[in-house]
C-alpha cells in the first residue's frame, strides 16, 4: 500500500488505480452482503471509489487506506440502505427484497448460504463490524475507525453481533 | 454485569490480545467452562466467516466501473469548479457593471459613458412609480442636465450637444439665458414672444462661454424645474449676481425661492423678480392676471411683440402694445407664465407695470425693457412656419459684447411663432 502523499495527478491517479485494483474486491463483497444485491453492490462501488477519487487529494499521506476506503463504502451503503428505507413505504416501489434469491447470482464464488442468510438476519449496525473483523480482517482499531465510534465500542457490537449470528446460524442448523 | 462485558469484549477480538492478555485470559477460561464454550463457539464462528467466499465481480465490470470512476471523478471535479466559475463570473460581471455605472455617474456630454449615464436615469425614472418621487426625480434629472451645461461652459467644450431647460431669463448686461445659463439665440430666429420666466427646453451646443441655441420650445410650466437655491452658482463672470433693487435686471440665474409657491415653478411672481424690463417688454397674451403682464385687453391674442433688449444705460419704460387679456396656460393656472400666443386668449385684468414688477423683496422696480432691446415699433416680424420648434443649423459664435450680440432674436407674431408648446 502507497504512503507518500501524491503530489501531482498523476500521481493520483496512479495510487488510485492501485486502491481500486486492491481494494475493489472486498469493498464490492462487502456492499454486497450490506446491501444484498449485485447490482446495487456494483452500483455502490462505483459510487464509493467516484467519492474517493474525488477527495484523494485531500487525504494525508499516512492515511489508513484500507479503513479510509472501507468507511467511503460503509457511509455509501448506510446512504442506499436509508433511501431504500424510504422507498420501501411506497409499496409499488418495494422490490420484495429477499436475500436467498440473490446469492445464487454470485458466480465463480463458493458461498455458503446459511452463513450470509445467517449474516443479513442481523441489523446493519451490528453485521458491518462483524464483517468488517471476521471477513475482512480489519482490527478493532481500524472499525473504529470505519464506523466512526471508539474501539470499546466496537467490541461491545462486536460481541453483541457474534452471540446474535451464533442465534441466527445455530435456529437455522 | 460490567465485568461480563468486558469478558465477551475480549473473546470477540481474542485475536487481537497479546500474549500476556490471551495467557491470562485462557487462565480464566480454564475456570469457566460457560466461557471457554463461548469461546468455542465464536471460534468456529470465524472459521465460517473466513471461509466465506467473496462474492467476486465480473472484470467487465471491473474495468467499467473503473473508467466511469474515473469520468466521474473527473467530471466532478470540473462540476464542483463550475459553480465557483459561475459565483466568480457573476461577480466579475456586477462590478463591471456597478462599475461602469460609478464611472458614468460623473461623465458629462461627449464622454463615452454618457449613453450609459442616461439609460440608468431613464431605467431609474420609468421604475420610479410613485407619482411624487417620479416629480422628484425628474427634478432632479433636469437639475443635472442644467449642471452640465454649467460644467461643460465651465471647462470650455466647445461643440457638445446639449439639451436642458429652465425659465428664460434676460441679464442685466443683456445675456439672455435659461436657467443660469448664457444662451446664444441665433440672429434668423428674431424676437421671442416669450416673457422672462416661461419654462423652456432648449436644445443646442457648447459654444464660448453660450450654448448656441438650435431649438427651443416653450414648456408647460409645471414641466419645468427652477434651479434650487443650493445649486452651487457658476463660476463664469457674466454670470454674477445682480442687486434687485440696483439694477434693471435680476440675477443671471433665478433661484426657485423667487418663486413665491416655493416650489420651484415658474411663476407670475417668479417673473415678477426676474427682468422687469424683459418681463413687461414681452407682450406675451399669457401674462397673468395677478400682476404678472400690463397689457391691454384689446391687444389681439396672436399678435405678440417681440421683445428686443435696450441697450444697458438706456433706462426706458418699455411702451406696451394693445393686446387682448393673457392666455391661461392649457392647465388653467393663469400664474405659469406659459407665453405662448392664442387667438382664443381672453384677456385678463390688466396691471399697471409699477405695481406688476416688483424686487424679490417686493419693492416695485420699473418697468424697463433690456437695455439693448429696440422698440416694438423698431422690430421687424418674423416669418416663419407658426408653432414649430426653433431649429438652427449652423449658429453662429457669440457676438462681442451684450448689446451687440445681436439681441436674441424670437418670432414677432403668434402665428410665426417657433415656440412650440409641449416637451420634446
Amino acid at each position: 500500500m502507497p504512503a507518500a502523499q501524491p503530489v501531482s495527478k498523476a500521481e493520483r491517479d496512479a495510487l488510485f488505480v492501485d486502491l481500486y485494483n486492491e481494494f475493489h474486491q472486498p469493498i464490492f463483497g462487502y456492499l454486497f452482503r450490506l446491501l444484498r444485491d449485485r447490482e446495487r453492490a456494483e452500483d455502490a462501488v462505483q459510487e464509493a471509489f467516484v467519492k474517493a477519487y474525488r477527495a484523494l487529494p485531500r487525504l494525508d499521506g499516512d492515511a489508513n487506506y484500507r479503513a479510509w476506503l472501507y468507511r467511503i463504502a460503509t457511509n455509501t451503503a448506510y446512504d442506499r440502505l436509508r433511501r431504500q428505507r424510504l422507498l420501501s413505504w411506497l409499496p409499488l416501489l418495494d422490490d420484495g427484497d429477499d436475500p436467498a434469491l440473490h446469492y445464487d447470482h454470485i458466480d465463480g464464488c463458493d458461498t455458503s448460504i446459511q452463513v450470509q442468510e445467517a449474516l443479513n438476519r442481523l441489523p446493519v449496525r451490528y453485521r458491518a463490524p462483524l464483517l468488517l473483523y471476521g471477513v475482512y480482517g480489519l482490527s478493532t482499531a481500524e472499525i473504529a475507525r470505519v464506523l466512526g465510534i471508539t474501539r470499546s465500542g466496537v467490541k461491545m457490537r462486536l460481541a453483541r453481533a457474534r452471540r446474535m449470528f451464533i442465534e441466527v446460524h445455530g435456529k437455522g442448523e | 454485569m460490567a465485568r461480563k462485558a468486558r469478558w465477551l469484549g475480549l473473546l470477540a477480538a481474542y485475536r487481537e490480545l497479546n500474549p500476556r492478555e490471551r495467557e491470562a485470559v485462557d487462565r480464566a477460561l480454564q475456570r469457566d467452562p460457560e466461557a471457554r464454550e463461548l469461546k468455542h463457539r465464536f471460534d468456529q464462528q470465524d472459521a465460517l466467516l473466513a471461509s466465506l467466499d467473496a462474492p467476486c465481480m465480473d472484470p467487465a465490470v471491473t474495468e467499467r466501473i473503473m473508467a466511469a470512476t474515473v469520468a466521474r471523478g473527473n467530471s466532478a471535479r470540473q462540476a464542483g469548479l463550475r459553480p465557483v466559475l459561475a459565483a466568480a463570473l457573476t461577480l466579475l460581471l456586477l462590478m463591471m457593471v456597478g462599475g461602469t455605472g460609478v464611472a458614468s455617474s460623473g461623465s458629462l456630454p461627449g464622454d463615452a459613458l454618457y449613453p450609459v449615464k442616461r439609460a440608468g436615469e431613464e431605467v431609474r425614472l420609468a421604475l420610479t412609480l410613485r407619482d411624487q418621487a417620479h416629480a422628484r426625480y425628474a427634478e432632479r434629472l433636469g437639475e443635472i442636465r442644467r449642471q452640465e451645461v454649467y460644467t461643460l461652459l465651465d471647462l470650455g467644450r466647445a461643440g457638445i450637444a446639449v439639451e436642458f431647460e429652465g425659465p428664460l431669463e434676460h441679464s442685466p448686461t443683456g445675456e439672455w439665458m435659461v436657467a443660469g445659463v448664457p444662451i446664444l439665440l441665433p440672429e434668423e430666429v428674431g424676437e421671442t414672444p416669450v416673457a422672462t420666466g416661461s419654462p423652456v427646453y432648449v436644445t443646442g451646443e457648447i459654444g464660448q462661454a453660450r450654448v448656441r441655441v438650435q431649438t427651443m420650445r416653450l414648456l408647460a410650466s409645471s414641466a419645468v424645474t427652477a434651479p434650487r437655491p443650493a445649486e452651487p452658482q457658476s463660476t463664469r463672470e457674466d454670470a454674477a449676481p445682480v442687486e434687485p433693487g440696483q439694477m434693471p435686471g435680476p440675477p443671471s440665474r433665478v433661484p426657485a425661492s423667487a418663486s413665491p409657491q416655493g416650489d420651484g415653478r415658474p411663476s407670475s411672481a417668479k417673473a415678477t423678480s426676474t427682468p422687469a424690463p424683459t418681463f413687461t417688454a414681452t407682450p406675451s397674451p399669457s401674462a397673468t392676471a395677478d400682476g404678472g403682464h400690463d397689457r391691454p385687453k384689446d391687444s389681439p391674442a396672436d399678435h405678440v411683440q417681440p421683445s428686443k433688449p435696450t441697450p444697458p444705460g438706456e433706462d426706458k419704460t418699455w411702451p406696451m402694445p394693445p393686446a387682448p387679456g393673457p392666455k391661461r396656460g392649457e392647465d388653467g393656472d393663469a400664474a405659469t407664465g406659459s407665453q405662448v400666443p392664442s387667438s382664443s386668449g381672453k384677456a385678463p385684468a390688466a396691471t399697471p407695470p409699477s405695481a406688476a414688477v416688483k424686487s424679490p423683496d417686493g419693492h416695485p422696480l420699473p418697468t424697463r425693457r433690456p437695455p439693448h432691446a429696440a422698440p416694438p415699433s423698431q422690430r421687424e416680424p418674423r416669418t416663419g412656419p407658426p408653432n414649430a420648434p426653433v431649429t438652427v443649423g449652423d449658429v453662429p459664435g457669440p457676438p462681442e459684447g451684450s448689446a451687440a450680440a445681436g439681441s436674441p432674436a424670437m418670432p414677432s407674431s403668434a402665428n410665426e411663432n417657433p415656440i412650440s408648446r409641449g416637451r420634446p
